[in-house]
C-alpha cells in the first residue's frame, strides 16, 4: 500500500516564507515593536519498562513582530538537549525544531495565516478528530496535549461577529500531499458554539497494521459546545465521518461527548467518551472514556489526574501530576504515567510508556 | 421684614425636607446611590493584582479590562505579566434581555480562542481570594441586579447595610456593607458563607473621582477562613473610551 506521489509542493513556499520572515527581521528589528517570551525546562525521566533514564532539556523561544498594523509574523522555536542512560551506556540528542512560523495578514473582512501553525477544530478536550491536520506529538510525555505544526495556509472570513467561514491548505504532516477543508462556526447560538466542516486529504493517523499508508479520504465532521442546565455544566462533543477512497478500506464514525464543571471549591472536573471505528473491516471499534480532574492547593500550586481508559481492552492509563510554583513564573513539577491492568492489544499501550519524572520550568 | 421670615422659613423648609428624604432612604435606594456613583457606560482599565497566601508569598498579576454597557455587556480581560500566563484573555458576552451569558478563553500556548463553561465563573478568578462576582465590584457593578439590602444603621456619615443575595450564582450566605454618605461609595463589605460564618473582607480605599466617576483605586480581599489576601489596584482609567465592539469578539482574541 502507497500513497501516490505528491503533484504540488509546499515546501518551497516554506522556504520563501522564512527567508521573507528571516529578511523582514533584519530590516525592521530596529523600527518596529516587538515582543518575546519563553520557557527554559529541565526534566529527569525514568521510564520503567526500558528501565533508562533521560535527562531532558529544552529552550523554548516565542517572538512576534509586527510589520504593520495588519501584517505580523511569529516564531517559535525550540532547542533540545535528550541525554539517555541505560546500562553504563549514554546518548545524547541535540535538536533545534521551528515549532510554529507564520505570517498573519489581516483585512476588514479575512484573516491570513501563512506558515508553519497549528490548528484546534474540535470542542472536546486533547482528543480532536475535527483536527485533521496536526497529529499527536508521539515523543511527548503526554502526547495528546502537545500537537505537531504543519506547513499552511489558512483564511478566515468573519462575515459577522457570530459567523466564521475558515478554509484550509496544508501539507500533510507525514508524506507529500496536500490536505483541503473548509469549516464553518455559529457562535452563541442560544448559548451554543456550532462548528461543521468538510475535508479532503489523507489519514492523519496511518492505518492500523499498514505503517506509512496515510488512505485518501473524505471527511465530514460536526461539533457543538455550550451550557446546560442552571448550574451551566458545559457539554461538548464531536462527531466525524469518514468515507475513505480505497475500496478495500470501510468507512468509519468517530464520536466524542463529554461534562465538565468547575465547582465552587475551584474544583474541576470533566469527563468524555470516545468511540472510534477503525477502516479496517476486521479491526474492533475503540472505545475510550477520559477523566480529567484538576484543583489549585495552597493558593499557588495545582495538582492534576487524568485517566484514559480503554473500554474494550480493560487497560487505562493515570497520569498524575503536582505543580509547585516555587516563584514568580518558576515551577517545579512531578508526574507520573502508570499503566493499570496492562494490555498488549490496547491502544493506549503503544501511546505511552509507564514513567515518573520531575522538571524545573522557568518562564520568561 | 416679612420678606426675609419668608425666605429664612423656605430656605429652613428646603434643608428639613432634604433631611427628612435622607432619612427616608432605605437599603436598595443607598445601593442605587452606590451605583449612580459610576456613569460611564464603557472603561478601560489597568489593574495589578498582588496575591498573598497565608505564609506570606507573593505572585503578582498585571491586566487590562475592557468593557462596553449595551444590549448585550460586554467585558475583555487581558493578561500582560507574569510570563506563564501573559496573552491569555478572558471575553465574556452577558445577553441580559435573553439570559444568555457566552465566556471565551484565548491561551497563547493553544493559538485559539475556545468556549468554555458558564461554570468556570465559579471558584476564584485566577487564583485570587476573588470570585468574578467580587471583580465586579471594581467594574461598576449593578449591585441591585445581585443584592436586596437593608438599612443597618447610619453613623457618623457611614450606612451599614445587609446584603440579601438574590443571584443564585453568588455562593454566599449573605453580606454586609459600609457605605460613606458623603461618596457613595462603599469602603468595607463583608460576605458570609453557607454556615454563616465570615469568609471575606474587603476593604475599598484611595477614593478618587474621574470624569464624574466616582471609585476606589485600590480594593483588598482578605479571606479570613483561609489567611490569604488579594490586593487590585487601579493603574490607569479611561471612563467612556472609544471602545470598537469588535475588539469584544472571538476574532480580536485570535489575533493576540
Amino acid at each position: 500500500m502507497k500513497n501516490i506521489s505528491p503533484k504540488i509542493k509546499l515546501n518551497d513556499l516554506f522556504s520563501i516564507l522564512v527567508l521573507t520572515l528571516i529578511l523582514s527581521l533584519v530590516l525592521t528589528f530596529n523600527l518596529s515593536a516587538a515582543s518575546y517570551s519563553g520557557e527554559m525546562s529541565t526534566s529527569l525521566i525514568y521510564e520503567q519498562e526500558a528501565e533508562r533514564w533521560q535527562d531532558q532539556s529544552w529552550l523554548e523561544l516565542d517572538f512576534q513582530q509586527d510589520l504593520g498594523a495588519d501584517l505580523n509574523y511569529y516564531l517559535k522555536g525550540s532547542l533540545s538537549l535528550d541525554s539517555y542512560y541505560q546500562q553504563n551506556q549514554k546518548e545524547r540528542e541535540v535538536d533545534f525544531e521551528l515549532k510554529e512560523a507564520y505570517l498573519n495578514y489581516y483585512t476588514s473582512k479575512i484573516d491570513w495565516r501563512l506558515g508553519r501553525q497549528n490548528f484546534s477544530w474540535g470542542s472536546s478536550y486533547n482528543i480532536n478528530p475535527l483536527n485533521y491536520f496536526n497529529p499527536i506529538d508521539q515523543g511527548a510525555i503526554d502526547p495528546f496535549q502537545s500537537r505537531e505544526a504543519v506547513d499552511g495556509i489558512r483564511a478566515a472570513y468573519y462575515p459577522n461577529f457570530n459567523w466564521k467561514l475558515t478554509g484550509v491548505l496544508t501539507q500533510h504532516a507525514e508524506i507529500d500531499e496536500l490536505q483541503t477543508a473548509v469549516q464553518v462556526i455559529r457562535r452563541r447560538w442560544r448559548g451554543y458554539d456550532l462548528a461543521a466542516s468538510v475535508f479532503s486529504g489523507n489519514s492523519l493517523q496511518s492505518v492500523p497494521g499498514a505503517s506509512d499508508f496515510y488512505p485518501e479520504v473524505n471527511k465530514i465532521g460536526f461539533d457543538f459546545k455550550g451550557d446546560f442546565s442552571s448550574k451551566n455544566i458545559g457539554l461538548f462533543s464531536e462527531v466525524v465521518y469518514s468515507d475513505y477512497q480505497d475500496s478495500r478500506l470501510e468507512s468509519t464514525n468517530e464520536l466524542i461527548i463529554g461534562l465538565d464543571y468547575k465547582f465552587d471549591n475551584n474544583l474541576y472536573l470533566l469527563g468524555q467518551y470516545y468511540y472510534q471505528q477503525l477502516p479496517p473491516v476486521q479491526a474492533e471499534a475503540n472505545q475510550l472514556l477520559i477523566l480529567r480532574a484538576e484543583k489549585p492547593f495552597a493558593n499557588f500550586h495545582k495538582w492534576e489526574l487524568n485517566l484514559i481508559s480503554d473500554l474494550k481492552e480493560g487497560m487505562s492509563l493515570l497520569r498524575p501530576k503536582v505543580i509547585f510554583s516555587l516563584n514568580e513564573g518558576l515551577d517545579l513539577e512531578s508526574g507520573a504515567v502508570i499503566k493499570l491492568n496492562q494490555k498488549r492489544e490496547s491502544s493506549l499501550n503503544r501511546l505511552n510508556q509507564e514513567l515518573i519524572y520531575l522538571s524545573f520550568s522557568k518562564y520568561f | 421684614m416679612l420678606k426675609k421670615i419668608t425666605i429664612f422659613f423656605l430656605i429652613l423648609f428646603f434643608f428639613i425636607s432634604q433631611l427628612s428624604l435622607a432619612q427616608k432612604l432605605d437599603g436598595n435606594q443607598v445601593l442605587e446611590k452606590v451605583e449612580s456613583s459610576r456613569q460611564a457606560k464603557s472603561h478601560k482599565m489597568k489593574m495589578e493584582m498582588e496575591l498573598y497566601s497565608s505564609s506570606g508569598d507573593m505572585r503578582s498579576r498585571e491586566l487590562n479590562n475592557y468593557r462596553l454597557e449595551g444590549e448585550v455587556e460586554r467585558s475583555l480581560m487581558q493578561f500582560a505579566e507574569p510570563a506563564d500566563i501573559s496573552g491569555t484573555a478572558f471575553l465574556l458576552l452577558d445577553d441580559q434581555a435573553n439570559n444568555q451569558e457566552d465566556m471565551y478563553l484565548y491561551l497563547p500556548a493553544l493559538g485559539s480562542v475556545r468556549k468554555i463553561s458558564g461554570s468556570q465563573k465559579n471558584g476564584n478568578f485566577v487564583g485570587s481570594d476573588l470570585t468574578y462576582n467580587d471583580l465586579s465590584i471594581f467594574s461598576g457593578a449593578n449591585f441591585r441586579d445581585n443584592y436586596q439590602a437593608e438599612m443597618i444603621s447610619e453613623d457618623n456619615g457611614i450606612i451599614e447595610l445587609q446584603l440579601e443575595i438574590t443571584d443564585p450564582d453568588i455562593d454566599y450566605s449573605y453580606g454586609k456593607m459600609w457605605v460613606r454618605k458623603d461618596l457613595w461609595l462603599a469602603e468595607k463589605i463583608e460576605y458570609y458563607d453557607q454556615q454563616e460564618e465570615l469568609l471575606k473582607v474587603i476593604t475599598l480605599s484611595n477614593f478618587d473621582e474621574i470624569d464624574g466617576n466616582r471609585l476606589a483605586r485600590r480594593i483588598e480581599v482578605e479571606n479570613i477562613q483561609k489567611e490569604s489576601r488579594t490586593i487590585l489596584k487601579l493603574v490607569e482609567v479611561d471612563f467612556d473610551p472609544e471602545l470598537d465592539p469588535g475588539i469584544f469578539t472571538t476574532r480580536y482574541l485570535q489575533r493576540q
